[in-house]
Parts: C-alpha cells; sequence; structure tokens
C-alpha cells in the first residue's frame, strides 16, 4: 500500500510537471513580498487565488510558511478550502499545523473525518504532531475493517504520539485484529511503544508496564519485542532483578544484549538489587558474555557497581581468556589508584602477564587502562618497569612480543609524561643494537617529556634520523607543549648555527612555534638569499594572531623593497592574506585592502582586494568596492563585488533595520550610476526591490 | 517533549588519542588492531552493513566501513541508479563477488533480518526520517550530520533510538579525534578557570526560497524525484538539486549555523559538559551598518556564554571551537592544531596530526559501540541537544531579535512566532 500511494502521488506530481511550461510567468515581486511579509490578509489573498500551477504552488508555500508564523484563526477557512488538494494540502497543513489555536485543531479533525487517501493521511500526521487528545474518538472511528494500510498506519502513529491510557486501549485492541501487512504491524508496534513511554514519561508507570509487557508478543518482529522487553525492565527497576537474570542467562542473543544494555541504565538506587542478582548470575556465564558483562559494571561508577565488580575482576584475573582480560582493562581504567593499592597491584599483574603476549588487541587495552588511570603510584610502577628494561637490555630484543611490549611501555610512560623517565629513555634511543621500533618509540616519548633545558637532548638524539618527516613530527611535538618565546629562543639559537639545508628544514618550525621571537628570526631571513625563498613563504602562512601586525609590516616591506620582483609580488600576496583572513574591524580591512591596492604594481594582485570585501557581508564592503569602480579597469570587477555581496546581506525585517535597508538602497543606486551591465543592474534592481 | 532517557555515556579521553595523534605519520605507534587493519575477526563478530544515499562524504565512510575487517557491507540503497550501481561495483570489487544488493526503496533493505546497521549519508531533508525508519527496523545507524531540519525532527529522533535501544552515532566525528578531545579535556579539567566563553566555528546562517528552473523529470528507475524529495515540500525536478545543489535551500538544509554547527556547537556543549541542556538565550548580533552579522550569542542558565562566530578564528583550521576560562584559553580546528593563551596551559598541549574530517576513529567506536551495546560519543541525546541548540540560534537570526528557550520543555519562552517555527510539516505519507 506504502508503494501504491507513492506512486499515486507520482503519477499525479508528473501530470502536473506537464503543466509547467505553460504556466503565466512567476510574479517575482510577490514572492520577494511573502517572504517577509507581516501582512496576513495578503496571505490569505494568496491563499485564496485559484491555480494549481508550479508557480501557483511556489508562492502557496511561500504564504503558508508565512501564515505558519504569524497566521490567526482567521485563515483558517481559506486554508480547510485548500486541504483536499493533494498539491496544497502541504501548504495548508504548514500553516494549520503550527497554529496553537482550538480552531486549527477543530478544522484538522473536521478535515481528517471527511478527506481520503494522502490528503487525510497527511491530516492525520498533523494532529499527531498537535497531541491533539481531542481526536482520539475520531481516530479510534478512523480505523474500521476497510481502512487502507496507510490509514492505519497514520491512525496508529497519531494515537502513539498522542500517548494516552485511552490511545493506548485503542492500540492494544488493534493486536487483536493481527494485522497481516508487516508495515501496518510495525506501525501499531510503534504506536505502542511510544504510547508506553510517554505513559511512563507522565507518571503512569502501571498502565506503561502493561503495555510494555503486551507488546512482547510474537506478533511483532524480535527487535520490537526486545525494545519493549528493555524497557520492561527499567520500568520496573530493583524490582526487575529477577527477569535481567534470566535474561543475561538466555540463550537468545537478543534478549543477552537487551539485558546487558539496561545494566548501563540503571539509576544508583536500584543497583543494590540488581547487582547482587548480577554477582550470582555472574559464574553462569559463558566467558564472552562475563566479558560484555564486566564492561557495561565498568562504565557504571556508582559505589554499588564498584562493590559489585571489584571481587569479580579479582577473581576473574585468573581467567585466562582474551576477551576477559581486555573488559578487566577497560573496567580498570576508572580506578583511582592513589586510593585502592589492592587495584593497583591487580593493574600491574595484569599489565605484566600482557606486555610479553604480543596480543596486540590486548596490549592497546592495557595501554589505555595504564594512561587512564589516576595516581601517582601508578607514575612508579611504570618507572620501575622502564628501568627494569633498561638494566635487562630488553631494548636489543627482536622478536616481535618483546618490540611490542617495550613499545607498550613506553608509549604509557608518554602519555602519562612521567619527567623521571627520561634519562632511561635517552639511554634506549643511545643504546647500540636497541631494536629500531623500540628506538622509536623511545624517541616520541622523549617529544612528549622533555623540558625546556633538556631541547637540545632532543636534537642530539635525533643526529641519527634519516627520516625527514619523522624529525619535522618530533621537533613539533617538542615544541609545541614549551614554553614559546624560550622554546623559539632555542630553536633559533640551532638555526643561527644551521648551514643552508637545516635552515630550511628549521624554517617551518619557527613558524609552529610562532610568537615574536621566531617572527624575528623569520624577517631577518626574508632578507638573505639562502633562506628568503622559503621564508618568504613562510611568513606568507604564518598564523599566530598576535603577530599579525608585524607580519603585515614585514610584508609590505617586503613588497616595496625587495630587490627582486617575484619577492615583491610575494610580500603583497601575503599581506592582503593578512584581512582576508584574521579579524580586524572592518574600517581596519578596508584600510589594509587600500594600501594594498596603492602598494601592488599588477592588476591582478590589485584585484584580490575584491575577494576581501566579498568576505565582508556588511553595507560598508558593498561600498568600499564600489569605490573602485571609478576606475575604469576595475568598473566590473567592483561592481559585481558590490552586488555579490549585497545579494548576501540579511536586514532585520522589523523597524531597527529601516536605516540600514535606506542604506543598501543607496549602495544600489551607485551601482546603477556606475555600471553599463544590464545584468548587473538587474541584480541590483531585484537587491533594491526586495528592501526598498 | 519527551526527555531523554539514556544518558551521554563513554569511554574517557584517550581511547584513541594516540590514535588520532601520530597515526598519520608514526604508524608503528598504533596497533594496527584499533584501527582494524589486521587479522581475520570471527563471524561472530562481524557487523553487516546497509548503505543510505551514498555520494561523496559517504563514500568516504563506506570506504573506512568496508576496510575493516570486523564489517561486512551488504545492501546499498539509493534513489539514483548510477549510485547503486557505483557502490555495488565498488562493494563486489572489494569482496571478489556479487552479493551487494541494490534497493530504491529504504524499507527493503531495512526489513532485511541479516543487517545490523546501516550507514545513512542522505541530503539533510533525509537524514532524522532514515533514521527514525531504521531505528524502526532494529537497525543500529551511524548518520551523517545535521541529523535533523527542526527542534521538533531532533526530538523525534533521539525519542525513536532511545525507543528502540538502538545504537546511534551523528557524523560528528570531531568528538573521537584528538586535538578535539585534547582541548575538551582542558576545558573539563579546570585548567582554564571557570569557563566563562566557547566558542563554535558555524557558516553564514541564510537560506534561501526559490527553486531552480524546472527541467523534464527523468525515468524513475534512474532518479526517483519522488523519494529524493521524500517529507519535503514539492517543488519540480531540476539536476542541481539531486547532485548536491540542494545545499543553501531552506526545504532541504539547515542553513550554515546547522552546516558546522552540528559538530562546533556539539563540541562546545561536550566541553562546557552541557551535553544534556542547551542555552536559555540567543541573542543575534548585528553589524554596524544594522545589517545582520552571521554571529549569535548564546547564553546557558549559569551565564556561559556560546558564540557562534564564522570570523576571526586563529586559522587552526575549519571548524574551530575556543573554549575561554577565567585562566585562559585553549583553541583548536581541523588541521590538529592547538593554541592556548599561555606557557602554561602549553605543558598540556599534543601534537596532532590527524584532521578532523577523518571519520575513521569515529566509525572504529561506532562498531564497537554496536558490538558492546555502549552509547557511543556522538550519541543521539548529546547530538539531539547541541543541534536543538542550533536549531534554536537560526530561529533567532532568521527573527532578528533575541529569544528566550527553555531546554526542558524546548520551548521558546513568550514568543508564539518562534515555537511556530519548532517543526515543518511532512509530506504525506510521511510521518515520523
Amino acid at each position: 500500500m506504502k508503494k501504491s500511494i507513492a506512486l499515486t502521488s507520482m503519477f499525479l506530481f508528473a501530470l502536473m510537471f506537464g503543466t509547467i511550461c505553460s504556466v503565466r510567468a512567476l510574479d517575482q515581486e510577490l514572492a520577494n513580498e511573502l517572504l517577509t511579509s507581516t501582512d496576513q490578509a495578503l496571505l490569505i489573498k494568496v491563499m485564496s487565488t485559484p491555480g494549481e500551477t508550479p508557480d501557483d504552488i511556489y508562492l502557496k508555500s511561500l504564504a503558508g510558511k508565512r501564515l505558519a508564523r504569524i497566521g490567526t484563526d482567521e485563515a483558517i477557512p481559506v486554508l480547510v478550502k485548500m486541504l483536499p488538494s493533494e498539491k496544497l494540502n502541504m501548504s495548508a497543513r504548514y500553516a494549520l499545523e503550527a497554529m496553537p489555536t482550538a480552531k486549527a485543531d477543530e478544522a484538522l479533525r473536521k478535515a481528517a473525518a471527511e478527506l481520503t487517501g494522502l490528503p487525510q493521511i497527511g491530516v492525520i500526521d498533523s494532529i499527531g504532531t498537535r497531541r491533539d487528545m481531542g481526536s482520539i474518538s475520531l481516530l479510534k472511528g478512523l480505523l474500521a475493517k476497510d481502512a487502507s494500510a496507510g490509514l492505519k498506519k497514520a491512525v496508529y502513529a497519531a494515537l502513539g504520539s498522542i500517548g494516552t491510557a485511552e490511545a493506548a486501549d485503542i492500540l492494544l485492541a488493534e493486536m487483536k485484529n493481527k494485522p497481516e501487512n508487516a508495515f501496518v504491524c510495525n506501525g501499531l508496534a510503534d504506536g505502542l511503544l511510544e504510547c508506553a513511554e510517554t505513559l511512563e514519561a507522565a507518571g503512569n508507570t502501571a498502565k506503561a508496564t502493561a503495555v510494555y509487557d503486551a507488546i512482547v508478543n510474537p506478533m511483532f518482529p524480535v527487535f520490537v519485542q526486545k525494545a519493549a522487553a528493555y524497557h520492561g525492565l527499567l520500568i520496573r527497576k530493583g524490582d526487575a532483578a529477577s527477569i535481567l537474570v534470566d535474561k543475561l542467562q538466555s540463550p537468545k542473543k537478543c534478549c543477552f544484549t537487551g539485558g546487558l544494555k539496561t545494566i548501563r541504565q540503571y539509576n544508583a538506587a536500584d543497583m543494590d538489587k540488581i547487582g547482587k542478582a548480577i554477582a550470582e548470575v555472574f559464574p553462569k556465564l559463558d566467558n564472552e558474555r562475563k566479558a560484555y558483562v564486566i564492561r557495561a559494571l565498568g562504565d557504571r561508577t556508582d559505589d554499588a557497581s564498584r562493590a559489585v565488580l571489584f571481587p569479580i575482576l579479582v577473581k576473574e584475573s585468573a581467567n585466562g581468556n582474551d576477551l576477559i582480560k581486555s573488559a578487566i582493562f577497560e573496567a580498570l581504567e576508572k580506578v583511582d589508584y592513589d586510593k585502592n593499592a589492592e587495584a593497583l597491584s591487580l593493574l600491574d599483574k595484569q599489565i605484566d602477564q600482557v606486555l610479553l603476549s604480543g596480543n596486540t588487541d590486548l596490549l592497546a587495552a592495557a595501554k589505555e587502562a595504564s594512561v587512564q588511570a589516576k595516581g601517582k603510584a601508578v607514575d612508579a610502577c611504570f618507572l620501575k618497569g622502564l628501568e627494569d628494561l633498561v638494566a635487562k637490555e630488553m631494548m636489543k630484543k627482536s622478536d616481535a612480543n618483546a618490540v611490542s611490549g617495550a613499545q607498550t611501555l613506553i608509549d604509557i610512560i608518554a602519555d602519562r609524561r612521567i619527567p623521571a623517565s627520561v634519562p632511561s629513555l635517552v639511554k634506549i634511543a643511545k643504546t647500540e643494537g636497541c631494536n629500531p621500533a623500540v628506538r622509536n618509540s623511545a624517541v616520541s616519548a622523549l617529544s612528549e617529556i622533555v623540558s625546556l633545558n633538556q631541547v637540545p637532548m632532543i636534537f642530539d638524539v635525533l643526529k641519527s634520523e634519516k627520516d625527514q618527516k619523522r624529525v619535522d613530527w618530533i621537533l613539533n611535538a617538542t615544541c609545541t607543549r614549551l614554553p614559546r618565546e624560550s622554546c623559539a629562543a632555542e630553536i633559533v639559537k640551532v638555526f643561527n648555527a644551521a648551514g643552508t639545508a637545516e635552515k630550511q628544514e628549521l624554517l617551518p618550525l619557527l613558524k609552529q612555534i610562532g610568537g615574536k621571537t621566531a617572527l624575528t628570526c623569520v624577517e631577518q631571513a626574508c632578507w638573505n638569499a639562502d633562506t628568503v625563498e622559503n621564508a618568504t613563504k613562510i611568513l606568507g602562512e604564518w598564523n599566530t594572531p598576535d603577530d599579525m601586525d608585524a607580519v603585515a609590516a614585514a610584508c609590505l616591506k617586503i613588497a616595496k623593497e625587495s630587490p627582486n620582483r617575484k619577492y615583491q609580488v610575494r610580500g603583497i600576496r601575503s599581506y592582503i592574506r593578512i584581512p582576508r583572513q584574521f579579524n580586524f574591524p572592518v574600517a581596519q580591512k578596508i584600510a589594509m585592502c587600500k594600501t594594498a591596492f596603492d602598494a601592488a604594481s599588477r592588476k591582478e594582485d590589485k584585484a584580490l582586494i575584491f575577494d576581501v570585501f566579498t568576505r565582508m557581508k556588511d553595507i560598508a564592503s558593498v561600498n568600499a568596492a564600489l569605490d573602485y569602480a571609478k576606475i575604469p579597469e576595475f568598473n566590473g570587477q567592483a561592481c559585481s563585488t558590490a552586488v555579490s555581496i549585497a545579494e548576501q546581506i540579511a536586514l532585520p525585517e522589523n523597524a531597527s533595520g529601516k536605516k540600514a535597508r535606506a542604506a543598501l538602497c543607496d549602495a544600489m543606486k551607485r551601482v546603477f550610476e556606475l555600471t553599463n551591465n544590464d545584468s548587473l543592474k538587474n541584480r541590483a534592481q531585484k537587491v533594491y526591490d526586495r528592501w526598498k | 517533549m519527551k526527555q531523554n532517557k539514556l544518558g551521554a555515556s563513554r569511554r574517557d579521553f584517550l581511547k584513541s588519542a594516540a590514535l588520532t595523534g601520530a597515526a598519520a605519520l608514526v604508524p608503528q605507534l598504533i596497533p594496527g588492531s584499533v584501527l582494524g587493519l589486521d587479522g581475520a575477526v570471527a563471524p561472530s563478530a562481524t557487523v553487516y552493513l546497509g548503505a543510505i544515499g551514498i555520494q561523496s562524504r559517504g563514500f568516504h565512510d563506506l570506504t573506512c566501513f568496508v576496510n575493516r575487517p570486523d564489517v561486512r557491507f551488504i545492501g546499498i540503497c539509493d534513489i539514483q541508479k548510477k549510485q547503486r550501481l557505483k557502490i555495488k561495483d565498488f562493494a563486489d570489487k572489494k569482496y571478489n563477488n556479487t552479493d551487494c544488493a541494490m534497493y530504491k526503496d529504504m524499507e527493503d533493505l531495512l526489513v532485511r533480518d541479516d543487517i545490523d546497521a546501516v550507514l545513512i549519508a542522505t541530503g539533510d531533508r533525509w537524514h532524522s526520517m532514515a533514521s527514525i525508519t531504521a531505528a524502526k527496523f532494529g537497525k543500529d545507524v551511524y548518520c551523517e550530520k545535521p541529523l535533523s531540519l527542526t527542534i521538533r525532527e531532533s526530538r523525534a529522533l533521539a525519542d525513536a533510538v532511545n525507543r528502540y535501544g538502538i545504537i546511534y552515532q551523528a557524523g560528528t566525528q570531531r568528538r573521537n579525534i584528538g586535538n578535539f578531545m585534547l582541548a575538551a579535556k582542558i576545558a573539563q579539567s579546570g585548567k582554564l578557570g571557570k569557563l566563562t566563553e566557547v566558542h563554535a566555528n558555524t557558516l553564514w546562517p541564510a537560506t534561501r526560497e526559490t527553486w531552480l528552473e524546472a527541467q523534464p523529470l527523468p525515468p524513475v528507475d534512474e532518479v526517483d524525484w519522488e523519494r529524493w524529495l521524500g517529507p519535503c515540500p514539492w517543488r519540480p525536478y531540476n539536476e542541481a538539486y539531486v547532485k548536491g545543489q540542494w545545499r543553501g535551500h531552506y526545504d532541504f538544509h539547515g542553513g550554515g549555523i546547522l552546516e558546522w554547527g552540528s559538530h562546533t556547537v556539539d563540541l562546545c556543549q561536550w566541553a562546557a559538559q552541557k551535553d544534556d541542556t542547551a542555552p536559555v538565550e540567543y541573542i543575534p548580533q548585528f553589524n554596524a551598518d544594522g545589517s545582520k552579522a552571521g554571529n549569535i550569542q548564546a547564553l546557558y542558565s549559569d551565564g556561559l556564554k556560546l558564540v557562534m562566530r564564522s570570523s576571526g578564528w586563529l586559522g587552526l583550521g575549519t571548524c574551530s571551537a575556543r573554549y575561554v576560562g577565567e585562566e585562559g584559553w585553549v583553541e583548536t580546528g581541523d588541521s590538529g592544531k592547538m593554541a592556548v593563551s599561555s606557557d602554561a596551559l602549553r605543558g598540556e598541549l599534543k601534537y596532532f596530526g590527524m584532521p578532523g574530517t577523518d571519520p575513521r576513529t569515529h566509525i572504529a567506536e561506532f562498531v564497537e559501540c554496536v558490538k558492546s551495546r555502549r552509547n557511543p560519543a556522538a550519541n543521539v541525546n548529546v547530538a539531539a541537544q547541541s543541534h536543538i541548540a542550533s536549531h534554536c540560534a537560526y530561529i533567532a537570526w532568521q527573527l532578528g531579535r533575541t529569544v528566550k528557550f527553555d531546554p526542558a520543555k524546548e520551548e521558546f519562552i513568550g514568543d508564539e512566532e518562534a515555537n511556530r517555527m519548532r517543526t515543518r510539516s511532512l509530506r504525506a505519507p510521511y510521518t515520523f
């Protein structure tokens, strides 16, 4: 049935399309007026004008949307007349559905009783959206035996939205008819579920529970029953413990997952009873289900859940199953180890078990648990592990399990940023015969941990690194977190002592650091023949806003004073980027554009200022662009830019926008005077007409 | 409006921070299995996936799904024949078989018992309707943003997802990307002092009410225009809509606030630990000349200010967010880079290389949640709230005046016109 409705609808619209070419020209001025009209009489007039061509539908859709916002009961009669039309039904409902009056309800009810087909279904949807409780008996009456599938679905949905006990009873009675159509059956289930949900929210727990229980019926699909059972469990709170136990042990996976989901949802107050039940049933579960239950309990943070969980973790720590081990790590993530020495011991043992396992999933779980773990005692635990690794020269081992274990340990230390680990990490990085992967991990860890005075140490360990991308990564990771100016000073020292090739590599790092010290270094490099190429590029990409005045001055200086035309152009383009990208007052941006326009020597560079104006959607930018229309070679671009901006400007529809509307219209008058381009004049005229 | 039943619950920070951090350049630091790159997966752990409405972004998402060994993609639904064929060809080549089924009607896909989850990447007009329909068939959903066109749609979606207990992940992937996670953590840790402002990078809000020129309808098998329109008001066919130029049209699009606010307002709500509410006042801003600015300021009940703005960002990439406290600020964006107000805060930073548009970690979390039944990071309740906040802001902008909002009732206070704008009618026979 659903498809037949769609096909009918398609046919009708295809017919309608055939009339498109013969319709009268669209009244664009009227359309513009309708966009912001607060004149209900005009809107009603549009709605009452006969016609169902696409242009009619367009104008009526605009009017319908306006009536949705401002329409009163006065508009209802004309809207009601449109409801039977498949083409106009939606525009009428758009308005009626939004009107918060009893008369709108009455009109929709009357239409629902009289109409048929798609218009009727649409009206019923509007009734449901409005949750019109006065429509219940009407809706019940529509559920006659010969009602179409589409109509039944619509009524079920509306009754579900209304969600009273009376609506629920009607839907429950419908279950006796056992709809054969699967879509109708799903619609009934959905209506019932929504009813139950609304009853529960309204505090009618008994009725809601009864409805949820009724839905757990083989006439409905399994996922519907699962949903009802899940809500049935939650609504019973602690009293659902025995049902939950059954669910967790059910041979049906869907019952288990439904029960599992509820574990995360119970209020803390219910967890005494629920927790005890879980503790009792837990030993009877298989390992996979145990793991899921541990994770579900582990996601809870209330004391009752923790009290149930911890003994389970201790007992299951002897379980060799990987799923259980992984779940234990996850459950340990939220523990405060300074307050729970037993938990720390458990974490330590679990990590010892997996570090040399080579199991990447377990190592990842161990890492996550360790990174999350709170407490200073945890740092000491991992530091000792690292020192043992160094003492036993484990970093020289090349078997995969040892390597992945060492990497995991070092990664944990990096993430926890343990300062006391630096000597051991340096030792690993410098040990001859160290496994390369372990060495890489150690160097990466150093980039996360070293202090400012240890920066030279990073350069030292990177001496042997061949991969420039990796060097860049390590240096960026180091400098990202160190004090800006002091860090920049360290890098500038290295820069000044470096050869030409190394300087090129360090310039992007200086940009990444930003700030006065780094900028001064790059500015100087712009005037050095060895570094000018990359330094001017870097200056043009500088993105530390606090530096932008200085960057602007430096770019302008290059544009004006560089002996090389290439860098003059780069300088002016870099300068124009600043008002385009960064946040300055409008007047300052316009002034910078003038400076750029005057300083630029090439037409294409001067023209870049129009892109800056385009990004500012205000009347000042329109006028600023028009100021350049007096220069013949920029007349077209200036007028085009001005109109493009004007088209996008939004003005208040109320009295507060009067002055701005006048200013924008004045600007459009300037366009009429400045351009001979008819297309532009037309566009300017439309803007003028809209805001006049 | 019904209350949220399921609170946001998720694993803490850094679950995938390492992954989002060094992954791009230092892959040896990341266990491959986290990205789903290694090893075979037992059939019992395989998630069977269908997809609805796949074009460019959807194809990127789909590629991330099918690159996982624990996902099997088995059916495509699209109203365009060429897209159905393209996606089937992609899947069949990937799996070296001809198993990928094609559908024009999503219900024919959703009724399949062997499909666990669906990827929805239609245009915005279909997001909530398709997601709700999928929920009613018991399917878990990964849906591209924005998830709704109205406040009512946002609530209807959240209610349906909670009703059926499905797993829903909004395609707001930044909740699973390292730099955004770290920025939120810094804001939540108190290191910025008491939060005073959160800033969301949004776009120019306006949409338009024009129709493109009518063109002859293509054969329904090639492009099913009626299904393309779905619950939206009818208008004549034009190929440009189908090719993606539906953006900017009011009937199909939520405007520039929703376009990016679905990400960035969401980030702000998260950082401010306001996932279960929305601001109570929305104040559109004006330029000095009286024209509307694109910016909107909003206030939470505790005085925290949410600033939605398109300009003045530090250039850290698209979809930037900034969190400002009494003692400092942090800003980040899609480049992965972060900026802070002081050297002391710099000590908290990490260097990230994964762009904010990369959905891999977000999809990984979704697949994990499909198996574990955990609520994912961008679950429907948090996503619905941030969308409701964005819709409120757009309504205030359209009205050009300050509006007050009651987040519990999801009603504007003392503003009937604003209240009327909370919903749009659905074209028959569509219903939530």
